[in-house]
């Protein structure tokens, strides 16, 4: 049985009394990989707040059951780029909250990105950070990404889940993404959130139902895609 | 030389250094955290607040410091906990509050009798004809603060520049943000007194800015703030005690020259 961190029951979140999702059951725990889609606009940041603990749900329980560690990566366009830090330095300032460094260090070896930890933030194209964690939480974290950048992210984020056991909770509104790297996906539509194993949300009467049109999963070099 | 080495000998110009020098110095520091945190005017507001708490104090003839310092409370209850609204940018919000409290100061300085011109000189900034008492309130006040963002330095950028990281990390951000708002306006409340809004303003605003223009990195930028404001302060009183000119806007003169030709520069 995998280490459970947190769990969702029954949980109904939004801002102030505006509901954006109700009814949401589930659970993240040690290893898991949870992708996340949905339009702009159906709750997807409201949910990954509530999450972290940023935002109180409306209704319903969010139960933590460890005190782990939790690590946000948010969308780069919410980060400032005139702060003047590098990413040593940011992983530095969360290191305060039990992060650590020497591990953080021997994986950015590992995956050759080593060399990023002097140079500034904002002079990294598309805005990486990582760090270690039990938990990381990421937001459209390919976004403004060219092809071969977007590859090596979700390489990155695949390797840190199945090599370090790390759970990814991940957010984004491109399918392609999480068809090949999460055991679990979730859907947002009308104010639901509808979580299957990855190979249920894969059936093509069931992407028709959530798209609402005909979709079907094609598959080049053993990689999986969605084609409309 | 000899003549400026004379000129520090003088009892109230020694004041008007330390007290000038460490202010500047200080001031230059949070100013690296108001311009990155894109809150200039929100230092402006709570400089002319605390001015405006300053005339309502001669105007009910009570401490005046302690009116100012009540002003400037209630200034950042209101700026560290206001809430994004829909139908305002915050910026509005802010230059309304300027607004309405620099027109308050002028009506509170109108109605004081007698008072009138040492208001004015206070809310303009007075640096010469402070006492050996204020040097020692301001210092102490400045180097208290100086000690909390000393010890809470990681969280005070953790909290500028990622809030959402720094809460789901377990920082308490509320709280964290009313310390760096409570040091900043109790920083200013004592500052505007020898100082006054505008020499505030311009220490907060600045040496960070051309801090910006010249370092890449948090620890030069900071470093090179502060000894902008201290270069600045130095020469400004230097030549405002030479050419008869007020101290203060000699100062935001040198520091706004010096932006100037920096940003030209690195244009």
């Amino acid at each position: 049985m995998n280490e459970l961190f947190l769990e969702f029951k029954g949980v109904a979140i939004g801002y102030g009394r505006k509901v954006v999702l109700s009814g949401i059951n589930f659970s993240i725990s040690k290893g898991d990989f949870l992708g996340i889609v949905g339009p702009n606009g159906t709750g997807k940041t409201t949910l990954l707040k509530n999450i972290l603990g940023v935002l109180k749900p409306l209704e319903g329980e969010i139960v933590s059951y460890e005190s782990f560690r939790i690590g946000y990566v948010p969308q780069v366009q919410s980060l400032d780029p005139i702060f003047p830090l590098t990413v040593s330095e940011i992983v530095r300032m969360t290191a305060s909250v039990k992060i650590n460094d020497e591990k953080f260090y021997a994986i950015l070896k590992e995956l050759s990105l080593f060399e990023f930890k002097d140079k500034l933030f904002r002079n990294l194209s598309g805005g990486f950070r990582q760090r270690v964690l039990e938990l990381l939480v990421l937001d459209e974290p390919t976004n403004d990404l060219d092809i071969p950048s977007e590859t090596s992210i979700m390489e990155l984020i695949q390797h840190l889940n199945r090599e370090h056991r790390i759970a990814i909770v991940m957010v984004t509104h491109v399918l392609d993404l999480l068809i090949n790297t999460a055991y679990e996906i979730g859907f947002l539509s009308a104010g639901k959130l509808f979580i299957d194993s990855r190979d249920e949300i894969l059936k093509e009467d069931k992407l028709k139902e959530i798209y609402g049109t005909k979709v079907r999963i094609a598959e080049v070099d053993g990689k999986k895609m969605v084609v409309t | 030389m000899i003549k400026i080495f004379e000129m520090f000998q003088i009892p109230f110009m020694q004041r008007a250094l330390v007290l000038s020098m460490v202010t500047g110095a200080f001031l230059s520091f949070l100013g690296v955290y108001v311009v990155l945190r894109r809150i200039v005017f929100v230092g402006i507001c709570l400089s002319q607040i605390s001015a405006c708490g300053f005339a309502f104090g001669f105007l009910i003839g009570f401490d005046s410091q302690i009116t100012s310092f009540a002003f400037v409370l209630l200034g950042i209850l209101f700026f560290s906990f206001i809430k994004r609204m829909e139908r305002l940018p915050q910026e509005s919000i802010t230059g309304m509050i300027y607004a309405l409290f620099a027109a308050l100061s002028l009506l509170f300085v109108a109605k004081s009798a007698g008072a009138e011109a040492s208001i004015l000189n206070i809310l303009s900034g007075d640096i010469l004809t402070i006492t050996e008492k204020q040097v020692y309130m301001t210092a102490g006040v400045i180097f208290l603060a100086a000690f909390f963002h000393y010890l809470f330095y990681r969280k005070f950028l953790f909290i500028s520049f990622d809030p959402e990281t720094a809460v789901s990390t377990g920082i308490n951000v509320k709280l964290y943000e009313f310390l760096f708002y409570f040091i900043l306006g109790t920083v200013i409340s004592f500052a505007i007194r020898s100082a006054g809004v505008l020499l505030t303003f311009g220490y907060l605003a600045a040496p960070a800015s051309l801090a910006l223009l010249f370092r890449e990195r948090m620890k030069d930028v900071f470093l090179f703030a502060v000894l902008t404001g201290l270069s600045a302060t130095l020469i400004g009183l230097v030549l405002s005690f030479f050419w008869d000119l007020p101290s203060g806007t000699t100062i935001v003169a040198l520091m706004g020259i010096a932006w100037f030709a920096g940003y030209i520069f690195k244009r």
